[in-house]
């Protein structure tokens, strides 16, 4: 039945250069927006997923949830706000909670965010060094691996932060970081953090209260006050109990001057109001692809006009009508096979191009290239149904040729 | 070869159209002789297996054409009988040789090259085998045209006007070709033609007189 026929189709489709490539780049363009959508939607789900890890609550000042959650977990955000130590021991301390570990934010990097923690931080997401050791003191740091990779610092040199979560703060000169490990990459948002002791952060911002020329009464005073009023930025909470989901947000937000915020949710509410703005694009991409769709039954419809003859001579030459109908089905399965390759690559190449310029910008690479998520067998189905829907009325045209007006002089 | 008894069809709204009986022997020549409109090409639609007699039979080869039906008859047409339209109906987005492995693709074969190439050598246009029908002379088309219908060895050749507008030389070429080209296929030769020029060429054929339309039904 298809003996040949898929050259024939290739050889009458290309035998209109620019009617072919006209209709394979718009069916192209429709297939690899909704492709690259596919991909981006995945690397985010699966980016959100990653870094919850482990992850039941988040404490930290009273504002928005979402932003504590941004800023806490992926840190995408700035925080609302730092809380007091005090309250962050007895939120630690809580009968219901399993594990605390706190972030103390302020600094950067180059862009890239320090953050004062402790190594149970480095433990939630499993992250291992691949080279050096883990930081023993203040001042000491740890490196993520696009930080690394991006700073072009190592295991020995040494960095000064700079005041502030983006880059053109204050520079804190006199109080350099010694780099003591570098991070094994995580596909986690440890990649593009600095870690250090959370005492850092405290001792590089009292050396920014205390480097005036104060005498030894002045800098003790000064230190007891510092001392006193001790604060971190966020507290990643691990409960005891999953029951404590119901009554530990209730009782820090509550009883207590800070609030908590399920990622969980948060997240849920997040995707949901991307997923607004990507049914947006993804009707886009299925005005782009119909309109392709019609060029190609356009095309088809033509050729079925033109090749009356041709397809006739065919079934005189002994093809039986669904053979000739097979031919225009077969130059649409084309078109919907070259689009697919092609649409997939260009998704490929604009998640790339997305990756660089938002890892440029020390953003996360929350969308790269080299991901091939299952959803995106849908491509080629819709590339197929697109081409087949349109080829339809042209193959039944071309299956109901009438073959006696060959041998009629006037046709 | 060729056995027709009773024959007729009528086309839809159309008059009646009733066909003397034939008797052909396996290679052996047809002329089907007529005015426009008398139904020469019907004739040949019929014996093409293009059209189902509307009364009587025709037999091709053994094979009564109007007992098979579908795919069955368009696989017996391709296998047995090869068709030289008067339009050529090259295809023009193909090369002449890929013009003449339409005729198996268009039955779902392998194509078989050799066979091609043999043709074109033996009908002297091996040098036009990449070339697009727009690029040849009408004699060089009329050429491709005949390996098309040639190149399964058919049975039974169907040429449908060949010498419609060709000048004497031409005309005589053109026969000439067509008569030497059948017989060494060892294929029957059915000419549907007004033309006295293939008369008097196919001295001592058959002849089939076919009537203006209406004057038989």
């Amino acid at each position: 039945m298809t003996n040949g026929l898929p050259r024939l189709a290739w050889q009458y489709l290309w035998a209109r250069p620019l009617t072919a490539a006209l209709n394979l780049l718009l069916l192209t363009l429709g297939l690899a927006s909704i492709a690259f959508l596919i991909l981006a939607r995945d690397q985010v789900d699966r980016a959100f997923e990653r870094d919850l890890v482990g992850i039941d609550a988040v404490v930290g000042a009273k504002g928005s949830p979402m932003q504590l959650i941004l800023a806490g977990v992926f840190h995408l955000d700035v925080p609302p706000g730092n809380i007091p130590l005090a309250e962050a021991r007895r939120i630690a301390e809580h009968p219901q909670v399993a594990q605390f570990i706190p972030l103390s934010l302020g600094d950067n990097l180059q862009g890239w965010r320090i953050v004062g923690t402790t190594t149970d931080y480095l433990s939630l997401y499993g992250a291992t060094l691949a080279h050096g050791a883990p930081w023993q003191a203040p001042m000491q740091a740890v490196l993520g691996d696009a930080v690394a990779r991006g700073s072009g610092l190592d295991v020995g040199a040494r960095f000064v932060g700079a005041h502030g979560l983006g880059v053109g703060g204050a520079v804190h000169d006199s109080t350099p970081y010694e780099v003591t490990g570098v991070l094994r990459p995580c596909g986690c948002v440890l990649d593009r953090l600095v870690l250090t002791a959370t005492e850092s952060v405290w001792f590089v911002h009292d050396e920014m209260h205390t480097d005036k020329d104060l005498s030894a009464d002045e800098r003790a005073e000064l230190q007891a006050a510092l001392d006193a009023e001790r604060e971190i930025t966020i507290g990643l909470v691990r409960y005891r109990s999953p029951l404590a989901a119901a009554s530990f947000p209730r009782f820090v937000n509550s009883i207590t001057p800070l609030q908590a915020a399920a990622p969980a949710v948060e997240v849920t509410r997040l995707l949901s109001l991307i997923g607004q703005g990507t049914q947006v694009l993804r009707a886009l991409a299925g005005v782009l692809l119909v309109v392709a769709a019609l060029s190609v039954f356009i095309a088809l419809w033509s050729a079925v006009r033109e090749r009356r003859a041709d397809l006739a001579l065919l079934r005189l030459l002994g093809a039986p009508p669904r053979r000739v109908a097979a031919l225009l089905l077969a130059e649409a399965a084309w078109l919907a096979l070259l689009a697919s390759a092609l649409g997939l690559l260009a998704a490929q190449g604009l998640a790339a191009l997305a990756g660089r310029w938002w890892g440029d910008a020390a953003l996360p690479t929350l969308v790269q290239a080299g991901a091939w998520p299952p959803a995106l067998a849908w491509v080629p189905v819709l590339a197929a149904g697109a081409a087949l829907l349109a080829a339809g009325l042209p193959a039944l045209a071309a299956y109901r040729v009438d073959v006696h007006t060959l041998l009629n002089p006037r046709s | 070869m060729i056995r027709t008894r009773a024959l007729g069809f009528s086309h839809p709204g159309g008059p009646r159209l009733r066909f003397a009986d034939v008797d052909v022997a396996a290679g052996g020549t047809l002329l089907l002789r007529g005015a426009s409109g008398s139904g020469k090409s019907t004739w040949l639609a019929l014996a093409a297996g293009l059209l189902t007699p509307g009364e009587g039979t025709i037999e091709v080869a053994g094979q009564s054409v109007g007992a098979l039906r579908g795919a069955a008859r368009d696989a017996w047409r391709g296998a047995t009988v090869g068709v030289l339209p008067q339009r050529l109906h090259l295809s023009a987005d193909l090369s002449v040789a890929d013009n003449l492995a339409l005729v198996y693709r268009a039955a779902g074969l392998p194509v078989d090259r050799r066979a091609i190439d043999e043709l074109l050598v033996a009908l002297d246009i091996e040098a036009l085998r990449e070339r697009r029908p727009s690029a040849l002379s009408g004699g060089q088309a009329q050429r491709v045209a005949l390996a098309r219908a040639l190149l399964r060895r058919p049975a039974l050749l169907l040429a449908d006007e060949p010498t419609a507008s060709l000048d004497d030389a031409a005309c005589a070429q053109a026969l000439a070709l067509l008569r030497e080209t059948v017989q060494r296929v060892g294929a029957t030769l059915v000419i549907a033609t007004h033309d006295a020029r293939a008369l008097a060429m196919f001295h001592g054929a058959a002849v089939l007189a076919l009537e203006p339309v209406g004057v038989s039904a």
